[in-house]
C-alpha cells in the first residue's frame, strides 16, 4: 500500500529480523497461491505487519523453512510456510488493493490516474480470486467500500480536521484487520488496524503536502493549516512540531494493544518493535521530508533513537 | 449566516419530532433560570434566544415550504450583538468537565473572535476528546498568535513531553524489574537471605547457622 509501517531494524534481534523477513516472504508466497502470481507485486510492508498481527491473534505459529524464490534465486531464504492466517491476510490484502485502486481512479488526475487504470485489470482479478477462495468473511468488500466512500465524501467536502479523515481511514483498516475474528482478538485487531490506518494517512498527508499544495488537491493538513502549512515549499516547522507531538499520542492505544499480545508468540517482539520504534522512526523520516524511502528504516543507526 | 439546523445540532433530514426533541433538550440545558444569579445569566439568555429563533425558523420553513433565512439571520445578529464572546465561561465549563456545553460555545464563536485564546481552548477540548492532531494544530496556532503566553506554551510542551514518552515502553513490559531485592527471582532471594543473616549476626543472633 504505502510502506510506512516497518520495524526499526537495528533494534531487532537477529532472530526477530529473520522471522520478520520470513513473514514477508511467506505472505508473498501465499499471495501467489491465493490471488495469483501477478498479485505478488502488490506486496507491501504494511501488509506484512498485518499478516504478523493476524498470526499472533489467531495463535498460528508458522513453520519457518528456507526456500528459494524467483526474486532471490541465488540463496535460500527463511520463509513462513503457508498457513490459514497468511492465506486470509493475502485475500484481505487483495480486497484492500482493489478498493484502493477504485479510489485512485476516481480521485486522481494525470499520471497517477493512468497508473491506477493500468492496475485495474490486475486488482479486479485479484479480488475475484480472493472472493472465490472462500477465505473472506461475507460482505467485507462492500463494507470496506462503504468505509472508503465515507472518507471520500469527507475529502470532497474538504474536511479541515485531520483527525476526522485519518479516523475514517483508520476505520477502514480496523475493518480489514478484524475481518473474520471474534471476541477479544477482534477488538485488539481493530485497535491495531485503527492505529495503523491513522498513522499511514497522516504520514501520507505530510509526505504529499508540498505536491498537493502545488496542484490544488485536497490535503487534510492543508485544509486545516491553510497558509501556515508550508514554508519555502516544504513542511513548515509548526506543522512538523504539531505532528511530532500528536502522532505518537495517536499511537498510544496501539502500543497498549501491542503490550497485550501473546508474549510467547515468536512474532510479538517484531510487532512491538514496529509499533513502538518503527512507526516513530518513520514519522521522523517523513517530517524531515525524506519520504518513506525504498530501503530499511534506521539507516541513521540505533543511536538516533 | 447561521444555519438553524446547525444551531439545534440536527441534520436537515431530521423529522419534526426530532427537531422538537433537540430543541427541548437544548432549552433544558441552557435555560437561564438554571444559572440565575450567576454572572453568565445574560450570556445564556442570548444563547437561549438563538436556540428559540432557530427552532422558530425551522418551523416556519417547514410550514411555509420556504427557507427561513431572515429568522436565522436575525438570530445570528442578535448573537453577535452580545459583544465579544466570554471565554471565561468556557473555562468554567471545562473545569466542571462539561465539555459538550463548552464545545457548543466555542463552535458558535464568530470567526472574528477566534484569536489565540479561542485556539487554545479549542485545542484543549479536542485534546480531551483524543483528537490529538487537531489539538496540536490549535495549540500551535495559539502560540503563533500570542508567542508570549506561558499557558499556551505549557499546553504545547505538555503534549510534546507526552509524545516523547512514547516508545520508552518498548521491552520494559514483561521483563523482571531490576534492582529490587524482594522481586522474587532466585539471585534476589539469595542476596536477601544473606543480608538478613548479616544483620542478625550484627545484633548477636544468627539466621543461617552455617555462615
Amino acid at each position: 500500500m504505502y510502506g510506512y509501517v516497518r520495524p526499526l531494524i537495528p533494534e531487532l534481534k537477529v532472530g526477530e529480523y529473520e522471522r520478520y523477513r520470513a513473514v514477508y516472504c511467506g505472505l508473498c508466497r501465499s499471495m501467489g497461491r491465493v490471488t495469483g502470481q501477478a498479485s505478488r507485486i502488490t506486496l507491501s510492508y504494511d501488509m506484512t505487519f498485518f499478516a504478523a498481527v493476524r498470526m499472533i491473534l489467531e495463535g498460528t505459529v508458522p513453520r519457518f523453512v528456507p526456500m528459494r524464490c524467483p526474486a532471490h534465486p541465488l540463496n535460500r531464504r527463511l520463509t513462513a510456510e503457508d498457513n490459514p492466517s497468511l492465506r486470509t491476510a493475502a485475500a484481505l490484502s487483495a480486497v484492500l488493493c482493489r478498493e484502493k485502486n477504485r479510489d485512485d481512479r476516481r480521485d486522481e488526475r494525470g499520471l497517477p490516474m493512468l497508473k491506477a487504470a493500468l492496475r485495474t485489470p490486475l486488482t479486479a482479478r485479484m479480488e475475484r480470486r480472493a472472493v472465490k477462495s472462500g477465505l473472506l468473511p461475507e460482505g467485507i468488500g462492500s463494507e470496506l467500500a462503504e468505509c472508503l466512500e465515507r472518507l471520500c465524501d469527507a475529502e470532497r467536502a474538504r474536511c479541515p480536521s485531520a483527525d476526522e479523515t485519518a479516523g475514517l481511514f483508520g476505520d477502514a483498516l480496523a475493518l480489514v484487520f478484524s475481518a473474520g475474528l471474534t471476541g477479544e482478538a477482534a477488538e485488539e485487531a481493530r485497535i491495531l488496524g485503527d492505529g495503523a490506518g491513522r498513522f499511514v494517512y497522516l504520514c501520507d498527508a505530510a509526505d504529499d503536502l508540498p505536491d498537493d499544495a502545488r496542484r490544488g488537491r485536497y490535503n487534510p493538513l492543508l485544509a486545516g493549516w491553510g497558509d501556515l502549512a508550508l514554508s519555502e515549499g516544504k513542511l513548515s516547522p509548526m506543522v512538523r512540531d504539531s505532528l511530532g507531538a500528536a502522532v505518537p499520542l495517536t499511537l498510544e492505544k496501539m502500543g497498549e494493544a501491542a503490550d497485550r499480545l501473546d508474549p510467547a508468540h515468536p512474532l510479538t517482539p517484531v510487532v512491538r518493535n514496529i509499533v513502538y520504534l518503527g512507526l516513530p522512526a518513520m514519522l521522523r523520516r517523513v517530517l524531515s521530508g525524506e519520504g518513506p524511502g525504498r530501503g530499511r528504516t534506521g539507516k541513521e543507526g540505533p543511536g538516533s533513537l | 449566516m447561521k444555519d438553524p439546523y446547525q444551531v439545534l445540532g440536527v441534520p436537515r433530514s431530521a423529522s419534526d419530532e426530532e427537531v422538537k426533541r433537540a430543541w427541548r433538550e437544548l432549552a433544558r440545558k441552557y435555560h437561564p433560570d438554571n444559572y440565575a444569579g450567576s454572572a453568565q445569566a445574560a450570556g445564556y439568555e442570548e444563547l437561549m434566544k438563538e436556540i428559540n429563533e432557530a427552532y422558530d425558523a425551522i418551523q416556519k420553513e417547514r410550514a411555509g415550504g420556504q427557507r427561513g433565512e431572515s429568522a436565522a439571520s436575525s438570530a445570528y445578529s442578535s448573537y453577535k450583538s452580545s459583544g465579544t464572546t466570554s471565554f471565561y465561561e468556557v473555562r468554567r465549563l471545562i473545569n466542571e468537565k462539561k465539555y459538550d456545553q463548552a464545545k457548543f460555545i466555542i463552535d458558535s464563536t464568530p470567526a472574528a473572535d477566534r484569536g489565540a485564546e479561542w485556539n487554545f481552548l479549542m485545542g484543549w477540548l479536542l485534546y480531551q476528546g483524543g483528537n490529538y492532531t487537531d489539538a496540536a494544530r490549535h495549540f500551535e496556532i495559539a502560540c503563533y498568535l500570542d508567542p508570549s503566553n506561558r499557558e499556551y506554551q505549557n499546553a504545547r510542551a505538555g503534549m510534546q513531553a507526552r509524545a516523547g514518552d512514547y516508545g520508552n515502553m518498548y521491552r520494559t513490559v514483561g521483563t523482571s524489574s531490576d534492582g529490587d531485592c524482594l522481586s522474587g527471582d532466585v539471585c534476589g532471594m539469595c542476596s536477601t537471605l544473606i543480608c538478613c543473616d548479616t544483620c542478625c549476626e550484627c545484633m548477636g543472633g544468627d539466621l543461617i547457622r552455617c555462615c
